[in-house]
């Protein structure tokens, strides 16, 4: 009893299995899963993804923000539906090639010859001919061969069908054409490499991470910050930005943007490198792109002081405003201050005299001179005290950062490969196609006078294309005049 | 104003010459739909090809332009280029076409297409065609090339497909209803116009098991050359800005354009699905090639966006 019930929970298995299986190897299911990723995916293109929640808040407003997030929405390519249809999509796609495989290898290696067996299960693509003639097979089978082999080439293992047909049934005599048949693996193959694709981004994305950073000019830096949380990442190494600079062309049009970084390892200079666009820096499995660029906003004023009565004499300082900066000019002091309420078109701060502690009243206004100033092609900002002392304002003083990327690719070359097998195998199943074609001729029954005989053909394309029907069509017009 | 692109320095003036061609040669098709006057067929098809002549020309010209003012990469950038571009492959797919099957009928649609894509180009106010003595540092990568030209052969490639999918969609209608069909025969006796194109267009057009392994070659080709063009194209990523995949709306939808063709790749393996679906996934297909050619770029910003003016530079 405990048997019988032990063998039907097994057979439920193998039917519930067998089902499964059945359900994730069919091409409707495939076709869905195609269908709802689509869906998904056109969704977040249409809903900016990773943008700031401020940024969510003020487009779409507190609600339907709320049921955005909730929804999945705002990060829908990391949401657990998308990754699901994913892996369900992965599952159909392993699940069906190794259903198929060792089907179609077997088919290949060692095809079915018999006639009958391909009458049987022809399907929809095959075309079924019947013919007569009066002529002995042998002759009947030798035109066959030279108006089919045009096309089809030289007939497969006749010599063993004859032998196995001769065996069973004397007389009757066939020819069995099959061309391109070893590229029914192409469609596996261009599976497989897909499958090989996805295990390369999977790996990618468990050991490998994405992640960005800005660097100050002069800074160096041990950790970036990772694109899909923004948490950040210790580097095997440090990365010193020497220098930023952006290139231009003669119109004033970016031409490139330049980082010179030095990667360091306990102290120790390991190199130096340039990078731009296109040009990353590759160091231990490590790649560093140049990604964005800006700087911090200015703190202090590049403020270039005269000392009217020595002309050679100047000094440069960068004022903080409000601070009190000495000049060493006759013991004045100034500072470098904005107007509370600039008048429009008019230059917004202005320079503050302090002579002996005392504010001196009247702020020092700036006037325009008609130079430029070599760095930043504007306008040179001028003001003096008493013929004694100039102060030329001569820009802000910024902090360049270079913004990286810095990416731990692992197994790329994973999805290169299996990008490679797919469109290989792409090429070969899309513009090799088996076809197959018997051709059976069936000797009159013993009788003398009844002399017919009849004449089999099955044609079977791979793809049903009508280019393929008509050529059979011709062939067999021009075979019915040889017999 | 209308500004229209024609300059002969920069080679868009014979870009326009050949627009006034394809649109000589589409009048030509289109009364050979009426008469079906071998002689205008023919007429339009010698024009075709010389307006093809013409585009190489005028690229040859545009390329050695871009050249001599300092740009060392192929002139295929900006919006102009592109539109350019993506007419002078649909001319190329309906010569190969019509090479290879007798496709008069299809040239009514292709050079549709082709005049469409190259009137948006000359005379679409952010399509301009100066070619400026600058590029964005992205772009300075012979990768582009490659991705473009493998894009392009599979945009021409579905532009083909969904011409040949709307011949089998017009023709499969007359078969699949008899009933209709005689009713326009009886709606023809009375010279309606309008009937009576629709029965030459019918009877001109290939036989329908033709149009519908037609569409599947040229569908697998564009499938073919989409893949290849994704694959380089996430090869130059990984190269320029970090990482081979970044959701950015282009590559999405190039993916659901992927999505959409092995569907209809896979759907004909589907045995109850006839040609009728496939025609319509074609046809469906290039609305979402459409999408991801020209949509995602003037709808939603991305890294792909074309350089057009006032558009903020991409690194």
């Amino acid at each position: 009893m405990f048997q019988l019930n032990f063998l039907i929970k097994i057979k439920t298995q193998n039917f519930m299995l067998s089902k499964l299986n059945k359900f994730f190897s069919s091409v409707k299911l495939a076709i869905i899963l195609f269908t709802l990723i689509a869906a998904v995916s056109i969704i977040g293109t249409i809903i900016d993804q990773g943008d700031t929640i401020r940024q969510y808040k003020t487009i779409y407003g507190d609600n339907v923000f709320h049921i955005l997030y909730w929804l999945g929405f705002l990060n829908i390519y990391n949401s657990w539906y998308f990754i699901g249809l994913a892996a369900l999509l992965i599952l159909t796609l392993i699940v069906s090639s190794a259903n198929r495989t060792p089907k179609i290898i077997k088919e290949i290696i060692n095809p079915d010859l018999s006639f009958d067996n391909a009458l049987q299960k022809k399907g929809f693509k095959a075309k079924y001919t019947t013919l007569q003639s009066s002529k002995n097979p042998e002759e009947i089978l030798t035109s066959a061969e030279k108006i089919f082999g045009k096309k089809f080439g030289a007939p497969i293992n006749i010599n063993k069908i004859k032998d196995k047909n001769t065996k069973k049934n004397t007389g009757t005599h066939s020819l069995l054409y099959s061309k391109n048949s070893i590229f029914r693996i192409s469609p596996i193959v261009a599976h497989l490499g897909v499958i090989v694709t996805l295990i390369g981004v999977l790996l990618g994305i468990i050991l490998g991470y994405r992640s960005y950073t800005n660097i100050k000019v002069g800074e160096t830096i041990h950790h970036s910050y990772l694109l899909k949380n923004n948490k950040p990442i210790i580097l095997p190494f440090k990365i010193k930005l020497d220098n930023y600079a952006t290139k231009y062309y003669k119109n004033g049009a970016v031409k490139s943007y330049v980082s010179t970084l030095t990667i360091m390892k306990k102290h120790i200079n390991i190199l130096t490198k340039t990078i731009t666009v296109n040009h990353p820096l590759i160091y231990d499995g490590i790649t560093i792109y140049q990604a964005s660029y800006g700087h911090y906003k200015p703190t202090a004023a590049r403020i270039l002081v005269l000392n009217l009565k020595n002309k050679n004499k100047k000094t440069l300082l960068y004022a903080a405003p409000g601070k009190i900066y000495n000049s060493k000019i006759n013991n004045i002091k100034f500072s470098f201050n904005f107007f509370k309420k600039p008048e429009k078109n008019h230059i917004p701060f202005y320079i503050s005299i302090i002579k002996n502690n005392k504010k001196v009243e009247r702020p020092l206004i700036f006037q325009e001179l008609p130079y430029k100033s070599n760095k930043r092609n504007e306008p040179l900002l001028f003001t003096e005290y008493s013929n004694n002392i100039a102060f030329i304002f001569d820009g802000v003083k910024t902090y360049y950062y270079s913004g990286v990327e810095i990416t731990k690719n692992v197994d790329t070359d994973i999805v290169w490969i299996g990008s490679a097998i797919l469109i290989f195998a792409l090429f070969f199943s899309f513009f090799f196609n088996q076809q197959s074609l018997w051709v059976r001729v069936i000797p009159s029954g013993t009788s003398e006078k009844d002399k017919t005989n009849k004449i089999e053909i099955l044609a079977i394309p791979h793809k049903k294309f009508a280019s393929f029907y008509s050529m059979i069509d011709k062939n067999i017009e021009e075979f019915k005049k040889k017999i | 104003m209308i500004h229209i692109n024609a300059s002969i320095l920069d080679g868009s003036f014979y870009f326009t010459i050949s627009l006034l061609m394809i649109a000589l040669s589409l009048v030509g098709y289109f009364i050979y739909i009426f008469t079906s006057s071998k002689l205008f067929s023919t007429a339009s098809f010698i024009i075709v090809i010389s307006a093809f002549a013409l585009q190489t020309f005028a690229f040859i010209i545009r390329w050695r332009y871009s050249y001599s003012i300092g740009i060392d990469i192929p002139p295929l950038i900006d919006l102009y280029d592109s539109l350019v571009f993506f007419a002078y492959v649909i001319l190329f797919g309906f010569i190969v076409l019509k090479l290879f099957y007798n496709f008069d009928s299809l040239g009514f649609i292709m050079t549709f297409i082709a005049a469409a894509s190259l009137a948006f180009a000359t005379f679409y106010p952010l399509s301009t065609s100066t070619i400026e003595p600058f590029i964005i540092p992205a772009l300075r990568s012979y990768w582009l090339l490659y991705h473009i030209i493998a894009l392009f052969l599979a945009y021409g490639a579905f532009a083909a497909s969904f011409g040949i999918g709307i011949l089998f969609l017009i023709k499969y209608k007359q078969i699949d209803n008899p009933e209709q069909n005689k009713n326009i025969n009886q709606a023809a006796n009375k010279s309606n116009p309008f009937i009576l194109l629709y029965r030459q267009f019918i009877k001109l057009s290939p036989p329908i098991e033709t149009l519908d392994e037609t569409i599947y070659k040229v569908v697998v080709f564009g499938f073919l050359f989409l893949s290849i063009g994704i694959v380089i194209g996430a090869a130059w990523a990984d190269n320029a800005w970090g990482g081979y995949w970044s959701w950015d709306p282009k590559e999405t939808w190039s993916l659901i354009t992927w999505i959409a063709y092995a569907i209809f790749i896979h759907a004909r393996l589907t045995k109850d699905w006839n040609g009728k679906k496939m025609a319509w996934i074609a046809v469906i297909g290039f609305a979402v090639v459409i999408v991801t050619y020209l949509g995602v770029d003037l709808i939603i910003p991305g890294l792909h966006s074309y350089a057009t003016p006032g558009s903020t530079p991409i690194l």
